[in-house]
């Protein structure tokens, strides 16, 4: 049978899959700290293609029982996003290389461009969702009777008391990087976690060291860029009209061979 | 049994084979550094014709009469590769990588080196500079690139620098002979060629995109579809033709 149909089939599943890329981009695209993720294509071997390539090299490559196109990868674009003044001074962003570590609750660390973060009811500076972030000395918790909290450029917690004492450094904010970023594994609520790929988290303070300063007061917001993803989606609605044409054009010719003893 | 039958068989197995070409082609309009199928037709030897009953019996042979060439149908010879030049686009990615001109990047496959237009890479866990299927990239002494964290520069010239300092000089190589069948996943290896130098250059922040043309791949379809139409008429006129001899011709009643 024609290699042609699996060709257009493979064609319409992985510019499924693109457009999928692209509508979680622009869902995400006012979620502060998010990375905008893309597809990467390659080409697959057809039979003929391999059996040229075993004839030539001996190479004990893996029969392709299909053509047409396949995933490498979905990977995260870890691109820079622009910052936002909010003025919540616990509203931290990382302006450069890092993620922030924040403790789940079953004991593993996960990171995060997400700096949005709140004081919970026993005053520890946690997440959106809840989990603590986690400074050179692990949570940071800030006294009850605080009456001003800043974050410095260097990741150091500022906390002035209402009793008029002056302001003391009450914590660093440390922050990690990775060799491969593209490796992290997303776990949903912003968070990334560590990963084979990603290797083992290296650990800084903002600022120095090729380590991102940390902007206090201030968001990151997402890095995906509206026009970009509307490029994106006509590239891979077309790409799939491609191959669905070709597919019909395809079923058109076999049903004519079906046809020829009529 | 009549000739033609064959000639209008192998347009329609030709027909088939383009389409799969095109199809494979169309599948990959998005693929990063694809290189096009392109297919090479060649119509089946022609064969002299002579009208071999002309003569009395005895010396029928040396009185045939020439009556020209025949034609015997086409032949869907090569399944070619266009490596021509695709377009390039800004990712803005530090370790996306495109070449300008004639060359390939040369990564380190199972089996011996394998060559690519594909320039996103990665870095593995190690540092190691890879592709997406974890291939290292190798530089010009034959050795992995490994790089530190950080930002990375890489210069045209293929030079890739981490805090101005020169950390390795990819491998970029070029086949002037041709002779390169793809080997999947975005890569080709060489067949009876060696690789030469290259002075294609190096653009960070750019992929290559595919080098198919979508317009004219779309009016080949079209075309193609219709030339297999053709064909197919054409057998059944001939499949016709025989019904009638068959049939018809030397009724008695």
């Amino acid at each position: 049978m024609s290699s042609a149909l699996d060709a257009s089939r493979s064609g319409m599943l992985r510019h499924q899959a693109f457009i999928d890329t692209v509508a979680n981009n622009l869902a995400n695209v006012n979620t502060t700290g998010y990375k905008r993720q893309k597809a990467y294509f390659q080409d697959v071997l057809t039979t003929e293609d391999f059996l040229r390539l075993v004839a030539a090299t001996d190479a004990d490559a893996v029969l392709a029982t299909t053509a047409g196109v396949e995933l490498s990868g979905i990977e995260r674009i870890f691109s820079p996003g622009a910052l936002a003044l909010t003025g919540n001074p616990l509203d931290v962003a990382i302006a450069g290389e890092g993620f922030f570590q924040v403790l789940l609750p079953d004991g593993t660390v996960a990171y995060t461009r997400d700096g949005t973060f709140t004081r919970d009811a026993d005053g520890r500076v946690v997440t959106a969702n809840g989990h603590l972030l986690l400074g050179q000395a692990g949570p940071i918790t800030l006294p009850a009777n605080a009456a001003r909290v800043s974050v410095g450029q260097d990741g150091a917690v500022v906390v002035e008391l209402d009793d008029g004492s002056p302001p003391f450094t009450l914590a660093t904010i440390q922050l990690a990087r990775f060799i491969n970023p593209e490796g992290l594994l997303s776990a949903g609520q912003n968070l990334l976690l560590a990963s084979e790929n990603s290797g083992p988290p290296v650990l800084g303070q903002p600022g120095a060291n090729g380590f991102g300063r940390t902007v206090g007061g201030a968001v990151e917001l997402s890095n995906v860029d509206v026009g970009e993803e509307l490029t994106n989606m006509i590239l891979a609605q077309r790409g799939f009209q491609f191959n669905l044409r070709a597919y019909q054009t395809t079923e058109e010719m076999l049903r004519q061979a079906n046809d020829m003893n009529r | 049994m009549i000739r033609g039958l064959y000639t209008a068989a192998a347009g329609l197995i030709t027909g088939l084979r383009r389409q799969e070409s095109l199809a494979n082609n169309l599948a990959n309009v998005n693929t990063t550094g694809y290189k096009a199928d392109v297919n090479a037709l060649r119509s089946f030897p022609a064969v002299l014709v002579t009208e071999v009953d002309g003569g009395p019996l005895p010396v029928r042979l040396p009185t045939a009469q020439l009556l020209g060439v025949l034609g015997t149908g086409v032949l869907f010879e090569e399944r070619g590769i266009d490596f021509s030049q695709g377009p390039l686009v800004q990712t803005g990615r530090d370790l996306d990588l495109a070449l300008q001109g004639d060359g390939f990047f040369v990564l380190q496959g199972p089996n011996g080196p394998v060559y690519t237009r594909d320039g996103h890479f990665l870095r593995d866990a190690n540092g190691l500079l890879v592709n997406a299927d974890g291939l290292p990239v190798l530089d010009v002494n034959g050795n992995p690139v490994v790089l530190g964290l950080g930002p990375v520069q890489v210069q045209q010239n293929g030079l890739l620098l981490q805090n101005n300092a020169a950390v390795a000089q990819l491998q970029v190589v070029s086949f002037p002979d041709g002779g390169l069948i793809r080997a999947g996943d975005n890569t080709f290896v060489p067949v009876g060629t060696l690789p030469a130098a290259s002075n294609a250059a190096v653009f960070q922040g750019y992929l290559e995109q595919a080098n198919v043309n979508t317009a004219e791949l779309m009016t080949h379809l079209v075309t193609l579809a219709r030339v297999y139409e053709s064909s197919q008429r054409l057998l059944q006129m001939q499949n016709e033709t025989l019904r009638k001899a068959v049939e018809e011709v030397g009724r008695l009643s």
